[in-house]
């Protein structure tokens, strides 16, 4: 068939305009035989939160949401949706999300309340809320939901780091309790360090390309009796690492290289703990439950003693904290019924959502009435994670400055160059101390308390 | 009639003469991609040029943007970090593109004269090129480690003792260059031999007449008759390495120590991590002007070289 250039153009417009009617035109009704039985009634309000699981996890959440939608939610009319974004991708999708006025009524999500709050993201919890939040909570997890005097959001995870050893390598040695000193620590892990049949064993295990350099430096610091930042109200002004504290602290890391007691890049920090090669590590409770205990390491994980950080002699054991928070977006329609769905998750004494957390994900417990033993843990975990480490707490502190990102890059680049021996340790910090303040200056600029 | 005729294109409505129907035509056919260029090439350019004078971190409220004028512009080049992730760049892509423009040529003029199974030693050769480069690096990752990794495990039969492959900062950069020019070594020898297939046979007869070596043959005619060649293969690789990001996103994350760390990945942590989107959108925009400059001066070598005589 022949078309004129004229009939083509007509026949095209045609098209298009037909195209158009279609794309515009409402949506289907739906079945008459309520083909959608499991869809909520038309009265019930839609709610959607954002978690990043996949996998297990993810199918434990879905499960417990669909608990609550046929429990809570049935009573107040509510149905909820998992809507899952990666992890990494939060702050585009929200970004985008939020302009396109698609965003989420709740999230599940690690940026910090200082971020979610000064970017109009986080809505202001109602007043009954923040009391229970503030009653109901560990100290540690409460400071890191609070900003200008507000609490945000419910704390979910509660990651710290313990110390984890195996109790079988120290009976072999003879060793029934691990000492009580950082320096005693080095040593110990000298002295389990060896050799056989030219396989390596390693006393201590670092991880030094993880988060661990950046989000585990405040800690050792803090045993050592340093400080990272000196605060004005709730913003980090001055930085303070270049001090013999944190040098102390720094310096007992690059001991454990120096002494041949740690593995740096030999083999991955997996690998050393899963083949039985690491001794003793700091590691938080996701650890032992995802990467041994169902990594396939089940002996291992059985094995493991579980006890709090050391401090330095005579200074008082410390460790940082972080992790995931619950809350409603500023911009959704339905506040009150985001609130009823939040408390169901996260009040006593079901708080299906915390026990979800503390038991799958593997984090300490952050409500105050957390029953332990824990279900799923080792007793060694329940009392070095949840019993021990928890009160000894205190938020990263990171997380109460705008520029994180930025000063934990810098961070991470300078204990990297120093566990690989590229710097000595003093002068490492001398160069971080004015990379960590100009980044304070510039990000914190005019903020006021 | 030629009046009638004047008359006639006098009184038709424009939009029934032929000129404007042939052009409708044209625009409409051209539409589609006008506007998929306009919304997803032209606009984000514009807006990442606009993006340039402003300070803002990606995530609140475009309203939240601080107009800063030549802030960012005059802050990218000073910023040491930047600066040091250029010079790592430029040793990756002279690293990557002078070795695999190097053996890949080797490669070619190797299996040019392969009579047998040359459909399977060519597939074999271009496997890696079709395979994700996120599984490459992960696999090639395995390969680094130190102990157990299958590079350390060859070289302990030579009692060669133990490389820290992807931990040692002063070769880090180098081993994922290795990982690199190997996955793309198929791609250089299959746009090289399409070269070398379309230089005429009879002149190298006609030297081989002359007398002349194996050798001169290489210099006096293949060489030139690939330059044409030879100018895609380094342009395209070239802007392909300045822009390198997969490998290292997923082997070093621009560690051991800054030692891997390259434009593009700092431009993401810039943006993403720091949050500081106008700050990275300078970033990039010095990346495409570098990557402009070098393309231009390589055309221009090229065409001095006679290049142009070619096309």
């Amino acid at each position: 068939m022949n078309l004129s250039r004229r009939q083509l153009l007509k026949t095209m417009g045609a098209g298009s305009l037909g195209l158009a009617l279609v794309g515009c035109a409402a949506p289907a009704a739906p079945a008459a035989d309520g083909g959608g039985a499991a869809e909520p009634s038309a009265a019930a309000t839609e709610l959607t939160i954002w978690f990043h699981w996949g996998g297990a996890a993810g199918e434990r959440a879905q499960e417990m949401i669909d608990s609550y939608n046929a429990d809570g939610g049935a009573a107040d009319n509510i149905n909820v949706t998992i809507e899952t974004v990666p992890g990494g991708e939060y702050r585009q999708k929200m970004t985008a999300t939020r302009m396109a006025g698609t965003g989420p009524d709740t999230y599940h999500t690690a940026i910090p309340i200082l971020e979610l709050v000064s970017n109009e993201v986080a809505l202001e919890m109602p007043d009954e809320d923040q009391a229970y939040v503030s009653d109901n909570y560990i100290g540690a997890a409460v400071d890191r939901m609070t900003f200008q005097g507000k609490i945000w959001a419910y704390p979910t995870e509660h990651q710290a780091a313990a110390l984890i050893y195996r109790r079988s390598v120290l009976e072999e040695e003879g060793i029934s309790e691990i000492p009580e000193t950082m320096e005693e620590l080095r040593d110990l892990a000298k002295a389990l360090t060896r050799e056989e049949d030219g396989i390596k064993f390693y006393g201590y295990t670092f991880n030094h390309d993880g988060y661990q350099p950046n989000f585990h430096f405040p800690g050792i610091v803090w045993r050592s009796g340093g400080e990272l930042y000196e605060f004005e109200g709730d913003i980090p002004r001055t930085v303070t690492v270049n001090t013999p504290e944190a040098a102390f602290g720094l310096g007992w890391w690059r001991g454990m290289v120096d002494d041949g007691s740690t593995q740096i890049g030999e083999v991955t920090y997996n690998e050393a703990w899963q083949n039985g090669l690491a001794f003793m590590t700091e590691i938080e409770p996701w650890y032992p439950l995802i990467v041994l205990r169902d990594g396939g390491a089940e002996e291992i994980f059985e094995d493991l003693g579980v006890t709090h950080v050391r401090g330095r002699s005579g200074v008082d054991p410390t460790i940082q904290s972080g992790g995931w928070e619950i809350l409603a977006d500023r911009s959704t329609e339905h506040p009150e019924e985001a609130f009823k769905f939040i408390r169901w998750m996260m009040h006593g004494p079901d708080m299906p959502f915390s026990r979800f957390i503390v038991e799958t994900i593997g984090s300490l417990p952050a409500p105050l009435d957390y029953p332990t033993p824990i279900e799923g843990w080792s007793d060694a975990m329940s009392q070095g994670y949840a019993i021990e480490t928890t009160p000894i707490t205190r938020p990263h502190p990171g997380l109460k400055a705008l520029g994180d990102g930025e000063l934990n890059q810098a961070i991470k680049e300078t204990v990297q160059a120093v566990l690989l021996q590229q710097k000595d340790v003093e002068p490492a910090l001398a160069d971080l101390e004015p990379q960590l303040q100009e980044i304070l200056d510039r990000t914190e600029g005019d903020r006021e308390f | 009639m030629a009046v009638a005729s004047a008359a006639q294109t006098h009184t038709t409505p424009f939009w029934r003469r032929r000129s404007f129907i042939q052009a409708a035509t044209g625009w409409l056919f051209a539409a589609p991609i006008l506007i998929y260029f306009t919304i997803f090439v032209f606009g984000p350019i514009l807006a990442s040029l606009a993006m340039m004078f402003f300070k803002w971190n990606g995530f609140g409220p475009l309203t939240q943007a601080e107009f800063v004028g030549l802030g960012n512009v005059t802050e990218v080049a000073g910023d040491e970090k930047f600066l040091g992730s250029f010079r790592n760049t430029f040793v990756y892509a002279i690293v990557v593109v002078g070795s695999g423009v190097i053996v890949g040529l080797m490669l070619a003029l190797v299996l040019n004269g392969v009579t047998k199974f040359v459909g399977f030693v060519r597939s074999t050769y271009y496997l890696p090129v079709m395979l994700p480069m996120t599984a490459m690096a992960l696999l090639w990752g395995l390969m680094f480690q130190v102990r157990y990794g299958f590079l350390n495990q060859i070289l302990s039969f030579v009692n060669i003792p133990p490389v820290r492959w992807l931990i040692n900062p002063d070769i880090a950069l180098y081993s994922i260059s290795l990982m690199v020019v190997w996955k793309g070594l198929g791609w250089y020898m299959v746009i090289f031999l399409a070269g070398l297939k379309a230089i005429p046979e009879e002149y190298y007869e006609a030297a081989r007449v002359d007398g002349a070596t194996g050798w001169q043959r290489f210099w006096k005619i293949t060489l030139p008759l690939l330059k044409p060649t030879l100018l895609f293969v380094i342009v395209v690789t070239v802007i392909g390495s300045l822009q390198v990001f997969s490998p290292i996103f997923i082997m070093t994350q621009g560690g051991p120590a800054n030692a891997t760390n390259v434009v593009v990945y700092w431009v993401y942590m810039t943006a993403f991590q720091f949050l500081r989107f106008g700050y990275a959108t300078t970033q990039a925009v010095y990346l495409f002007a570098v990557i402009l400059v070098i393309t231009v001066i390589q055309l221009r070598l090229f065409r001095e070289g006679g290049l142009t005589s070619y096309y």
